[in-house]
């Protein structure tokens, strides 16, 4: 549904205190293009739309187009006002994720030796994909929230030791990192839990997401049955000699190339792996925390 | 009973004021004229209109006169006769804003159209500078019905939008 003017308009309004109370707290303007005086642009291109809005005489495309700008304009702060609004001006329709359109369970269990489907990573595991086969709840589609013994697990690591993990919502692939030696795998008697976050339930699409893992040493990435990679990005932290394959140590990917440490540059690469089967990606050269963003396709 | 009327201006053609009679009541009104005055005393006729008024004939509600040239502030004063004596007479302040209104959003439509004006601080300075000023003259007149105040914002704002390449460019 598109957005009308007085839409716009409105949140325009609402957007300029927000961005105004946000840049003087100097809160989620670092680094961005947005400037000290962004709620004065706010209020000027706002009053123009406005005014433009109320005339008898209109040019429905200028309209559209200088609303639009102003839509732009209001950025994060737009999608605030929206909420505040109580999103009369445009609505999501929910969107099962796939198979009944009920909402999975949620997954709740102590490591043991062996998985099962309401059990599904064992003592030293730390890959499995949520995807409803072999009795596992079908997490495609949704965003998850993961807890390690009760403590809430970020997706980011700190480099201090402590355990994170990944979450691919297209492949429903989850898998734990950490230090050496375990790398974060699952330990016995621990508890594990992992929720579906239905607040952010979207539609299962093929996006841009990547699918990102980190790496401090060799390592390995799974790529999941069905899909194939179309492009590695990667940001090492040290200028390595890193190769690519997908056998142990290969190079079939990408030949030793030496990174550039810090950026992505030209570290990566783009290429077409997959055949649809699910897939063992080996890298090779990693000495140091290296980010690596693996952007997945389904075939 | 009340004598009252409205005035107003349209993008489509801004160079038109239009001013509606919204009385209620008027008894033995024989006629109509208006008077647009300006900030210097002097009134704004339409070409070739030899008297300080306008004659605006009692059975139409509205009257579209052709005079604005630029924005202003005017003084309107409506009469309404009876014969040869005045019956009634409202004296209003009138902004008419769309010459710098329509400026702002053509500055817009380049700013939509090219956004690498998004840092060009001159542009910015004198579009928030502009704004202001017309927002000053509203403010002129509905808070402190000052013509004087009002008038200075709107040329202040004609200098502005009358050299784009000096202050938007």
């Amino acid at each position: 549904m598109a957005y009308t003017s007085d839409d716009i308009i409105l949140w325009g309004k609402i957007s300029q205190p927000l961005a105004a109370r946000d840049i003087a707290k100097d809160r989620g303007t670092k680094g961005s293009a947005v400037q000290k005086d962004h709620d004065v642009k706010l209020y000027v291109e706002r009053k123009t739309v406005e005014w433009y809005n109320n005339e008898v005489t209109q040019d429905a495309d200028i309209l559209y187009s200088i609303s639009n700008f102003l839509f732009a304009l209001e950025g994060i702060w737009g999608l605030k006002a929206q909420f505040i609004d109580g999103g009369s001006g445009g609505q999501v329709a929910p969107v099962s994720p796939s198979g009944s359109g009920n909402i999975p369970n949620v997954l709740d269990w102590e490591i043991e030796a062996t998985s099962s489907g309401t059990s599904p990573l064992a003592e030293g595991e730390r890959t499995v994909t949520l995807d409803g086969t072999g009795g596992k709840p079908d997490y495609r589609g949704y965003n998850i929230n993961f807890f390690r013994n009760g403590v809430t697990q970020n997706t980011t690591p700190r480099g201090d030791g402590s355990t994170y993990y990944s979450w691919n919502r297209t492949t429903a692939q989850f898998t734990l990192f950490g230090e050496a030696p375990t790398n974060g795998a699952a330990q016995l008697e621990e508890l594990f839990r992992i929720t579906p976050d239905i607040v952010g339930v979207g539609t299962l699409l093929p996006n841009n997401d990547p699918d990102t893992i980190f790496l401090s040493a060799d390592g390995t990435y799974s790529l999941a049955e069905g899909y194939y990679i179309w492009k590695i990005r990667i940001k090492p932290t040290a200028a390595d000699t890193v190769k690519i394959g997908t056998t142990l140590a290969g190079d079939d990917i990408m030949f030793d190339k030496l990174m550039v440490a810090n950026v992505y540059g030209n570290n990566g690469v783009t290429i077409d792996v997959g055949e649809g089967a699910s897939q063992t990606i080996y890298f090779t050269g990693f000495t140091a925390t290296a980010q690596i963003d693996i952007y997945i396709l389904p075939i | 009973m009340a004598a009252s009327f409205s005035a107003s201006q349209d993008a489509g053609n801004i160079r038109v004021a239009t001013f509606t009679d919204t009385s209620t009541g008027l008894v033995n009104v024989t006629g109509r004229l208006i008077y647009l005055r300006k900030f210097d005393g002097t009134y704004l006729v339409p070409d070739g209109t030899l008297t300080d008024y306008v004659f605006w004939p009692i059975g139409d509600t509205s009257i579209d006169i052709d005079v604005l040239d630029k924005d202003y502030c005017l003084d309107v004063t409506v009469l309404w006769y009876s014969g040869s004596s005045i019956g009634y007479e409202v004296t209003n302040l009138v902004l008419f804003t769309a010459y710098s209104e329509l400026f702002l959003r053509q500055l817009t439509q380049a700013l939509a159209a090219n956004r690498t004006l998004l840092t060009n601080k001159n542009y910015w300075d004198n579009k928030i500078k502009l704004r202001t000023l017309v927002d000053d003259a509203a403010q002129a007149v509905e808070l402190i019905n000052d013509q004087t105040i009002a008038t200075f914002c709107l040329d202040e704002a004609k200098k502005l939008t009358d050299n784009i390449q000096v202050f938007f460019g």
